[in-house]
């Protein structure tokens, strides 16, 4: 396994790296292409946490995801934290780093969670001048993952993807494609997760996630606390149906199963990319 | 700045405290579209996946008090805390901190028994413990430096760890924090029970990482007072001066555990 590549493996399937699993991952090496580590369950620079987080990078290539940048707020960007993700892209040399298209702080109140702002040309100006700076002082290209919302404000003048598509021409980042919450979007606000596959550049999705969702009956939320849902799968299979790529994550951020649980599914992923490829290439 | 921008999210997340004025409630709701998911139910939804995040921190970090409380009590207590926490922090392994003063503030004010006044305490050593885990690693120590200080007849000043913390209370918060910890057999003391007795004797207990595991240890208070000076940033010469305390005798034990790590300048 290259121990240093400088982009994920095509068409492979990672899972996230959770603590309850790494002593067992250290001891058996699974083949699992890569990891995506949540920066910010894995920032300490003391004890256990980084000393594992080296001895897996030793054998995986990882993704570092963060939580915390606030790319949609009106806070002055948290230093700290940008500091933080630069120490671990210096530490674990992460092939990708991302974060998602949402505030997480407002006015010094934090709220642990990702909340959607209005896709203005005003946003779109403020978040690409925060999207630039925060490449510049990472000295990389990040991702911007589109998030699950459950409202919409009255002022927004273009839907997500056409957001997230200047995103990318303005400032040069990438995507990481949420399809579970492309679905939880269409469920929830009655447009077309397809029609947002198709309008985001998709040349430029380094990763892609797959997840479960809640189903509350009304509406779903984004739990990601259970086996990829069968709309999901479905949706990847679009996503897939024309020959697009993909380093694909299995996402599963609560209730964590057993490491068997995570390979399934990595497994199913994998035989949806496998069928689809082949198919493309018999085309070709 | 970007001001339409700030005002929406200004509007938003007050909307998402549980203080706000019923008109500054109906202007964010005028502000959002309406879909499968009501204005008022979407917010619902953000106030709950914020709280239900920092609530499901408390639990993680306050096993024993949720043991002792059970877990409708807990989850009560902690919603109440989350909801009166309106600033919140960035990284929920350090969320809670003041959760043990919270519940000291029950007790005094009539809202918890009497019998549960050690549960401030309890808390503290909880806190004090999970945080050991997450601190940072120590330098291990410079006694050439020390020895250059000495020569020079500088004020020495000791480096605690960065993962040390430290405890003085009145109850047997370690035998009840024992005793409620899963997975460990446990005897009569304290456990998931709230007839415990102030002690006569302050107990000290330091808290700090051994290399990668979190360790609780009673320590004499002539150790506790110690740590606590050098904690309080006073010279060791100070120390010597105003403690009575045969430091020879303690000092090498601080250093050898790794309570104490290394000199530092005067802060």
């Amino acid at each position: 396994m290259n121990r240093h590549p400088t982009c994920l493996p095509e068409n492979s399937v990672g899972i996230g790296l959770r603590s309850v699993h790494i002593e067992r991952i250290l001891k058996e090496q699974p083949e699992i292409p890569w990891f995506e580590v949540l920066m910010d369950n894995h920032s300490a620079q003391g004890g256990l946490i980084p000393r594992q987080l080296a001895a897996v990078r030793e054998y995986y290539p990882l993704s570092l995801h963060c939580v915390g940048m606030s790319l949609g707020g009106v806070d002055p960007l948290d230093v700290p934290y940008l500091e933080t993700v630069k120490r671990m892209i210096h530490d674990y040399s992460p092939v990708q780093v991302s974060d998602h298209l949402c505030f997480t702080q407002h006015a010094n109140h934090h709220f642990n969670d990702l909340l959607p702002i209005p896709y203005t040309i005003e946003s779109l100006n403020h978040v690409c001048g925060r999207i630039d700076k925060v490449q510049n002082y990472l000295g990389m290209r990040i991702l911007v993952e589109n998030v699950s919302t459950y409202l919409q404000f009255e002022s927004s003048k273009m839907n997500e993807a056409e957001f997230m598509k200047a995103l990318v021409n303005r400032t040069g980042c990438g995507i990481l494609l949420d399809i579970n919450n492309a679905y939880v979007n269409q469920f929830n606000h009655g447009y077309s997760a397809k029609e947002f596959i198709d309008t985001i550049p998709i040349d430029q999705v380094g990763e892609v996630h797959l997840a479960g969702f809640e189903d509350k009956t009304d509406y779903l939320i984004d739990a990601h606390n259970n086996r990829v849902s069968n709309p999901v799968w479905e949706l990847f299979e679009y996503y897939l149906q024309f020959g697009h790529s993909a380093s694909v994550l299995i996402e599963w951020d609560s209730d964590i199963p057993g490491l068997e649980v995570l390979l399934d599914e990595a497994e199913k992923a994998k035989q949806i990319i496998l069928r689809h490829s082949e198919r493309v290439t018999r085309y070709a | 700045m970007s001001t339409d921008l700030a005002q929406h999210l200004a509007e938003f997340t007050l909307a998402l405290t549980d203080n706000v004025y019923f008109g500054d409630y109906e202007i964010m709701l005028r502000r959002v579209n309406s879909s499968r998911i009501s204005p008022q139910l979407a917010l619902e939804i953000y106030k709950n996946n914020t709280r239900g995040a920092r609530i499901k921190s408390l639990e993680m970090i306050y096993p024993a008090c949720k043991s002792i409380l059970g877990h409708d009590t807990f989850q009560s207590i902690a919603r109440k805390y989350v909801i009166e926490d309106t600033i919140g922090v960035a990284d929920l392994n350090r969320y809670g901190e003041t959760f043990g003063q919270h519940l000291g503030d029950l007790v005094d004010t009539g809202r918890l028994p009497d019998e549960y006044a050690y549960l401030q305490d309890l808390a503290s050593l909880e806190f004090k413990f999970h945080a050991a885990y997450y601190a940072d690693s120590d330098p291990v120590f410079d006694f050439e430096l020390l020895e250059q200080k000495v020569k020079k007849g500088e004020q020495v000043y000791l480096q605690l760890s960065a993962s040390l913390g430290m405890l003085a209370s009145r109850y047997p918060v370690y035998e009840i924090w024992l005793h409620n910890q899963p997975g460990l057999k446990t005897t009569n003391i304290g456990k998931g029970k709230h007839n415990v007795q102030a002690i006569t004797d302050t107990q000290y207990l330091l808290l700090r990482r051994e290399e990668y595991t979190p360790v609780v240890s009673p320590v004499s208070d002539r150790e506790y007072r110690l740590l606590e000076a050098f904690d309080n940033n006073q010279s060791l010469q100070t120390v010597l001066d105003q403690i009575d305390c045969d430091i020879d005798a303690v000092l090498p034990g601080l250093i050898a555990n790794k309570c104490i790590v290394g000199v530092k300048e005067n802060e």
